[in-house]
């Protein structure tokens, strides 16, 4: 299953992977949804390297 | 001296550009002199019609010819400015999104179901709005079509995703 995340595009401008995460939602509707709550938030998917580091600290 | 020094320089600069450059020596070369050919030995002489037929690999410069005008209208290659072939004033049969193709004319895909969240999940949205409908429509950027050589091609595509977020479908843009 897929895991959507809201970012803040402004917090890096050239590692995707230093931008800081608003929330994170199981549907992409609900994340497109807030991301057009403010400017610069952006929806992307939850990047697999990430989910595999969470998914070992658990 | 000097002169016989400038003399020998003479002759070997005469010898080494007589051997090097071609194969073998004609008397077809201005003079009326038929000199001696060093591949086939001291006692041989090889005159011009002969000499010629030594030296088959012998670059010779191909002739260009121009191509005639009707074969050149036929030609890829067009200066275009807004559709407009600045050459003859007509219309640019190859197109800017062709000629960036390298000749390939890049046909929409559409794509539907997991296929399309792929291109979500893979590519980098760049925009996002909700219609009225409750549809949610993306600008993906989406970098996965493998081409020929190893290179990576990038499209873009259009995608829209259903009210309940079960059901997801992509179109390619043309550029």
């Amino acid at each position: 299953m897929t895991i959507w995340q809201v970012v803040d595009a402004n917090t890096s401008k050239g590692l995707p992977s230093l931008m800081k995460v608003i929330e994170t939602f199981n549907n992409i509707q609900d994340a497109s949804a807030m991301a057009k709550s403010t400017v610069g938030w952006k929806v992307r998917a939850k990047p697999p390297a990430r989910r595999k580091k969470d998914e070992d600290n658990e | 001296m000097k002169n016989v020094v400038l003399v020998l320089t003479m002759l070997l600069m005469g010898t080494t550009t007589a051997y090097a450059g071609s194969q073998c020596i004609n008397s077809h070369d201005g003079t009326l002199e038929a000199r001696k050919n060093m591949r086939v030995g001291p006692n041989h002489t090889l005159y011009g019609d002969i000499c010629n037929s030594w030296r088959p690999n012998v670059w010779r410069p191909v002739p260009r010819v121009a191509p005639p005008p009707t074969q050149r209208h036929g030609s890829k290659w067009q200066l275009c400015v807004n559709g407009v072939d600045i050459s003859n004033g007509g219309r640019c049969s190859v197109n800017d999104h062709t000629w960036w193709n390298h000749g390939q004319h890049a046909r929409p895909i559409t794509l539907k179901g997991p296929q399309a969240f792929d291109v979500l999940r893979r590519g980098s949205i760049l925009s996002n709005n909700r219609n009225w409908e409750g549809w949610t429509t993306y600008l993906v950027k989406y970098f996965g079509h493998q081409r020929h050589g190893g290179t990576r091609h990038s499209r873009l595509y259009n995608c829209r995703v259903s009210p309940n977020g079960n059901w997801a479908e992509c179109t390619s843009t043309t550029y």
